[in-house]
């Protein structure tokens, strides 16, 4: 994280700001001028429109509601899975090697060509689109836990141990803390692929999501609310992000390159 | 000196439950073979019969040429390696298994812990309470000139200060025998002067059973009781030296005295022979 002057973060932001405010008027003067064609594409102030009422009648937050359910379910269920096996595979030698290698096979399966599949096994309910967030998640924190654990300093653990850490107290003590840095990184990626896997489980089949929500519009050619649903899913991310941003100032003092 | 003919002295081997004034061992090592696995040259013996017997309460100090297996006994010691052949126990008062202290080389304070905290760690694992735990870990910290870095992670502390935070968390929880591994490897001489001098002075306070790694002869006698001088690999003992300055003793002022200066004279004739021999054997491995 590098730390700006104030004038100058603002002068950056002022420019961001511009630079999306010129693509937002060449978008809607395109539109005006039929240089592309807004019942494919809508137009800015269309969706403007649109967001508002749908955020007036209450129809976004309940559909919104849905989404991050499913997405925060999966997020917490794979992460706490990823943790947990890649602790285990890490640090327990035999099974590392027993398991590891068929978590990997199995990653080269495209994970969302399994929705289908868990609408069949989990319903049209949350669970299947929880599950399928969850599985998305789980691949990025288990890989990064797993890698963590390996990176952990063999003197730092040995010199614990010595001082008389159970099996136990080295987890919480050693191996855990030392993988933060890791599992943040695998929960920055997990939150895009948790939403993912929420909105792609709502394509195959629910009744209520922001992903149920783009499905129906598009295909009823209400392409403002389309766009209006990708830009709550934008803010919404941008608003995970940007909290897990303070949560890693929090948790990363001791780095140096944190403050 | 001729080379690896001189037979090492027999140690001194007080007999267990003898006479009272016979000092306890704390730290036994029988006929103790190791070897490592090198790459594509088969085995390669590191220790060849090693015998230590460690007094409680001493300073001890072991010296020889780079890459002889030093740290490799202090492992054995510590009981993170197994011998290949030969015995190793340790004895902690009371005929309990002994609680040890290992200061290595590198820096092994946990980077997401701050000073006190970190020092504060061995009572933790033991479930001392927080006020009594705090209480020893401030003291601790005032003694080396810490005080006022309680809430600093290590990476904000220079590599002299991290040495000294680490030294403290192993007298923290009070361990029977405290292993030092070259803990004093990387850092300037002032620095390196004044840990030493910390050294001294905290075992002139708490009395602990110190085997101490160096290749660093001064510091050696500056420091030990006893110096046990290894030969080149495969590594035997070649001497032993006991060190009779007087104590306390001051870093600076001892080395000033004619009998340390003698007594360097004496050991470093015949470890200077070993570096000699070590020099002309090709690979290096560990120090």
């Amino acid at each position: 994280m590098v730390r700006r002057d104030r004038p100058e973060a603002l002068r950056d932001a002022a420019l961001t700001f511009a630079f999306i405010a010129i693509g937002l008027a060449a978008w809607e003067f395109a539109a005006a001028r039929k240089l592309i064609n807004p019942f494919y594409t809508s137009r800015p102030s269309d969706i403007g429109a649109d967001f508002l009422q749908f955020m007036l009648d209450g129809e976004l937050f309940r559909h919104l509601a849905v989404t991050l359910h499913e997405a925060f379910g999966g997020l917490v269920l794979g992460t706490l899975a990823g943790i947990a096996c890649g602790l285990a595979l890490g640090k327990i030698e035999w099974l590392g090697r027993l398991v590891e290698p068929i978590i990997t096979a199995l990653y080269g399966i495209p994970k969302l060509a399994l929705a289908p599949i868990f609408i069949l096994w989990f319903g049209l309910g949350l669970e299947s689109k929880i599950f399928l967030s969850a599985l998305l998640v789980f691949y990025l924190v288990f890989f990064s836990t797993f890698a963590g654990i390996r990176s952990i300093d063999p003197d730092i653990t040995a010199a614990i141990r010595l001082m008389g850490a159970s099996r136990c107290q080295l987890v919480t003590r050693v191996f855990l803390p030392s993988c933060v840095p890791w599992i943040l990184t695998g929960i920055r990626g997990g939150i895009g692929a948790s939403l993912l896997g929420a909105i792609v489980g709502e394509y195959m089949g629910a009744s209520a999501g922001l992903g149920w929500m783009i499905q129906y519009a598009t295909t009823t050619y209400q392409i403002e609310r389309v766009m209006s649903c990708i830009l709550a899913l934008l803010l919404i991310g941008l608003a995970l992000n940007r909290s897990l941003n303070a949560c890693e100032r929090r948790l990363l003092r001791w780095r140096p390159d944190a403050s | 000196m001729s080379g690896g003919a001189a037979p090492p002295l027999t140690p001194l081997l007080p007999l267990p439950g003898g006479e009272a004034e016979t000092p306890r061992l704390a730290l036994r090592a029988e006929g103790v073979v190791k070897t490592h696995r090198h790459k594509g040259r088969g085995r390669l013996r590191v220790l060849d019969g090693i015998d230590l017997h460690v007094r409680e309460r001493e300073f001890l100090t072991l010296v020889g040429p780079s890459g002889c297996g030093k740290s490799t006994i202090l492992n054995l010691l510590a009981g993170l390696a197994e011998p290949d052949s030969g015995s190793i126990s340790a004895h902690g008062r009371g005929g309990t298994p002994p609680s040890l202290g290992l200061i290595s080389q590198t820096d092994t304070l946990l980077p997401w812990r701050t000073i006190r905290k970190n020092v504060e760690i061995g009572l933790e694992l033991r479930g001392v309470g927080t006020s009594e735990r705090r209480e020893t870990a401030e003291r601790l910290m005032a003694q080396v000139g810490l005080a006022g870095f309680e809430n600093s992670y290590p990476f904000e502390l220079s590599g002299g200060m991290r040495k000294r935070a680490a030294v403290i968390r192993t007298l923290a929880y009070d361990p029977d025998i405290i292993l030092m591994d070259e803990p004093f490897v990387g850092l300037d001489v002032q620095t390196r002067d004044a840990l030493e001098e910390d050294i001294l002075s905290l075992w002139q306070q708490h009395r602990k059973t110190i085997v101490l790694v160096t290749h660093d002869l001064a510091e050696a006698i500056t420091l030990s009781d006893r110096v046990v001088l290894l030969t080149a690999r495969p590594a035997t003992i070649k001497a032993e030296y006991e060190i009779p300055l007087p104590r306390p003793r001051s870093v600076v002022e001892t080395k000033f005295t004619e009998q340390f200066v003698h007594l360097h004279k004496t050991i470093w004739r015949d470890l200077s022979a070993e570096v000699l021999k070590a020099s002309r054997s090709v690979p290096h491995g560990e120090a």
